[in-house]
């Protein structure tokens, strides 16, 4: 039942892949593919957990133990529903969604040239050119959401990948990783990252994701190397080592599953900062390109109708508050429910 | 002591290098500067006359050369957009930046430290519970969330503070530097709260704290003197790290509130390719947070005797 939980966790990857890849790699608007990864989710929870009744998959995300911490922590429930939902939104709002996102009504502008407020037509208003605000904030969400995702995605592999080796194989290869570590997390990421975006010179959704997860994966490395050099020395690996277990296998079955519970925890509060770097990108006119709506490049347009539009800024603003605060929620409460000495 | 410092600007130079470099050749093998400037009408001879005069038509690598030759003497440059010399640029905005920040991170450490002790020493009470819930709710409010909220309802609402800009006198630049402070505190101040709050539940239950009652200190001079100096280390240490922080939310936050210093540079210069600028501006913001970053390290050492001894 072992491979049942891994089986889980790659479908569940999938599942979360799936909406992100939709976003960014402009395949946009294919409806079902995001409805696919949440079924695919789903299936990926239902096979996890069946390895994890099992009792036998060997990971620490496995523990029942650490489950019953998580469940008993009001703060981390609250943030895993406010996550659940605001990633409905963001697959599925789409959908929800009564008008094109990027589409102009004339009655959307009052005649002061102010937007006009709610009404049957738009239940949120219009915004200041004369969109429909809801449907914007729905499209919104996927795109703020999948450039997050897949940037910490990217940043993941990297970051994970770079603290296996790291703290694995120490010497010349773990000296070299760390300077590098040293190196990227010392430059001011938001200057670097609006500056790189801005001369990359067909930036897309996909470009940003790689931008910001190439830009991040450090504090990942830190951690998982950390981690990594701890296991490395206990005996179950030395164990394997003396079996004459090869690296790859060593790193795979023995030493991953364990150092993989830190490595979702930082994921986790990284997805949260992601949200925060793409909107504030998009609020300085510097990140996702006009017309695409995202949360930040809503906030920077409502900006301008500070006075008589409150809502254009109160509706994102709350939104991308909510988002945050739940993945914050949610990685404190995997941290406490995982690492209980900490 | 002092190998310690030398060791630190060294790594500190090697870092301003590595950050200068990459973005050099990052802004310069991408896209032709003449035609983001002039635009992608212009005539073919004035894209030339402004390669030569910027010195573009020379390789790149010579070019890097002479950058970072001039860089070293204190030459930036001059704007590709008015000709201007990137220092002289620099040193009318940095100061004002320098206000914006100096005034964030007091309010930041006011607030946040002030907080933190209390909620230590009144552990699991409602205060406690009450302000850790606030402060963690505060970390997820960013300052492009939380300026122009404020600016709605302080500026606009209630008119206690000016809608924006740099005034036109000392007093005055302060008066307009509160409420961009203020908004730029939040996030940093959440923080150092919830590290203060932890780091003082530790301190006060060690044994040199204990001793210092029992001595018959004023519970004042225990909390303050004994249990929140120790406590200090690691926020120390987080200042130097939060510099970037500070950074990223003045860009943010100057651009709300039409502040004119480095960030609305940064923001102006990126949006037209002024390269010059960029670059300028990245060098001198490098060498700020390895500065702040060095003088945590050191202030650490001065503060924490295991430090300094060499562990």
């Amino acid at each position: 039942m072992r491979r049942a939980g891994f089986v889980g966790i790659g479908l569940g990857l999938l599942g979360l892949g799936l909406p992100a890849f939709d976003v960014t790699l402009v395949v946009r608007d294919v409806d079902w593919l995001p409805i696919g990864g949440l079924i695919v989710l789903c299936l990926g929870i239902l096979a996890y957990w069946e390895g994890r009744r099992a009792g036998r998959s060997g990971l620490a995300l496995a523990d029942p133990r650490a489950w019953r911490r998580f469940s008993k922590n009001r703060g981390a429930v609250a943030g895993g529903v406010l996550v659940v939902a605001v990633m409905l939104v963001g697959f599925v709002g789409p959908m929800l969604a009564p008008h094109p996102p990027d589409r102009i009504f004339d009655e959307g502008l009052s005649e002061d040239g102010t937007p006009a407020g709610p009404s049957a037509h738009m239940m949120l208003g219009a915004d200041s050119i004369g969109r429909d605000e809801l449907s914007r904030l729905l499209y919104g969400g996927r795109v703020s959401l999948g450039v997050a995702l897949g940037a910490v995605a990217i940043a993941g592999l990297l970051g994970f990948g770079a603290g296996l080796v790291s703290g694995y194989f120490r010497g010349l290869a773990d000296r070299g990783l760390m300077a590098l570590v040293d190196f990227v997390l010392s430059l001011p990421f938001l200057l670097v990252a609006i500056a790189l975006n801005r001369v990359i010179e067909n930036p897309a959704l996909w470009t940003l994701c790689l931008l910001l997860g190439l830009l991040s994966w450090t504090t990942l490395a830190r951690v998982t190397r950390a981690k990594t050099l701890q296991v490395r020395e206990l005996e179950y690996v030395q164990a394997a080592r003396a079996l004459g277990a090869t690296h790859a296998r060593i790193l795979l079955r023995h030493v991953l599953p364990n150092v993989l519970g830190p490595a979702i925890v930082i994921a986790t509060t990284m997805i949260a900062s992601m949200i925060i770097v793409e909107s504030a990108m998009s609020f300085l006119g510097l990140g996702v390109k006009p017309p695409t709506a995202s949360w930040g490049s809503m906030l920077r347009d409502g900006q301008e109708y500070l006075q008589y539009a409150p809502r254009l800024i109160l509706l994102p603003g709350a939104l991308i508050v909510a988002t945050v605060f739940g993945f914050n929620l949610l990685g404190e409460g995997l941290r406490d429910a995982l690492d209980p000495k900490e | 002591m002092i190998e310690m410092i030398l060791k630190r600007a060294g790594t500190g130079v090697l870092i301003v290098l590595f950050a200068t470099t990459s973005i050099f050749f990052l802004a310069h093998g991408i896209g032709d500067p003449a035609v983001a400037t002039l635009g992608p009408n212009a005539s073919p001879a004035r894209l030339q006359g402004f390669r030569e005069q910027h010195g573009l038509d020379q390789p790149l690598l010579t070019r890097y050369g002479s950058y970072v030759g001039a860089a070293a003497t204190g030459d930036l440059g001059r704007s590709f957009r008015d000709g201007q010399p990137v220092a002289s640029v620099i040193a009318t905005r940095l100061p004002r930046t320098l206000l914006l920040m100096s005034m964030a991170m007091s309010l930041q450490l006011l607030i946040g430290l002030t907080l933190g002790i209390l909620a230590a020493l009144r552990r699991n009470t409602w205060f406690d519970t009450g302000f850790m819930g606030v402060a963690f709710l505060g970390i997820s409010v960013p300052t492009f969330v939380s300026g122009p909220i404020f600016l709605m309802v302080f500026a606009f609402l209630l008119g206690w503070f000016p809608i924006g800009g740099y005034g036109v006198s000392p007093l005055d630049h302060v008066g307009h530097a509160l409420l961009p402070a203020l908004t730029m505190a939040i996030v940093g101040a959440s923080m150092d709260a919830r590290i203060m709050r932890s780091e003082m539940i530790d301190t006060l239950g060690a044994d040199y704290v204990r001793t210092a009652k029992a001595k018959g200190l004023s519970p004042a001079r225990v909390v303050l003197a004994h249990a929140a100096r120790n406590a200090l280390l690691p926020i120390v240490t987080l200042i130097g790290l939060q510099l970037p922080n500070l950074v990223a939310g003045a860009i943010i936050t100057e651009t709300i509130f039409a502040w004119p210093g480095m960030g609305r540079l940064v923001i102006e210069s990126i949006t037209s390719l002024d390269i010059p600028v960029i670059l300028g501006v990245v060098v001198v913001t490098a060498v700020a947070v390895q500065l702040g970053n060095g003088f945590a390290d050191v202030a650490v050492a001065l503060l924490d005797p295991r430090v300094r001894r060499g562990r």
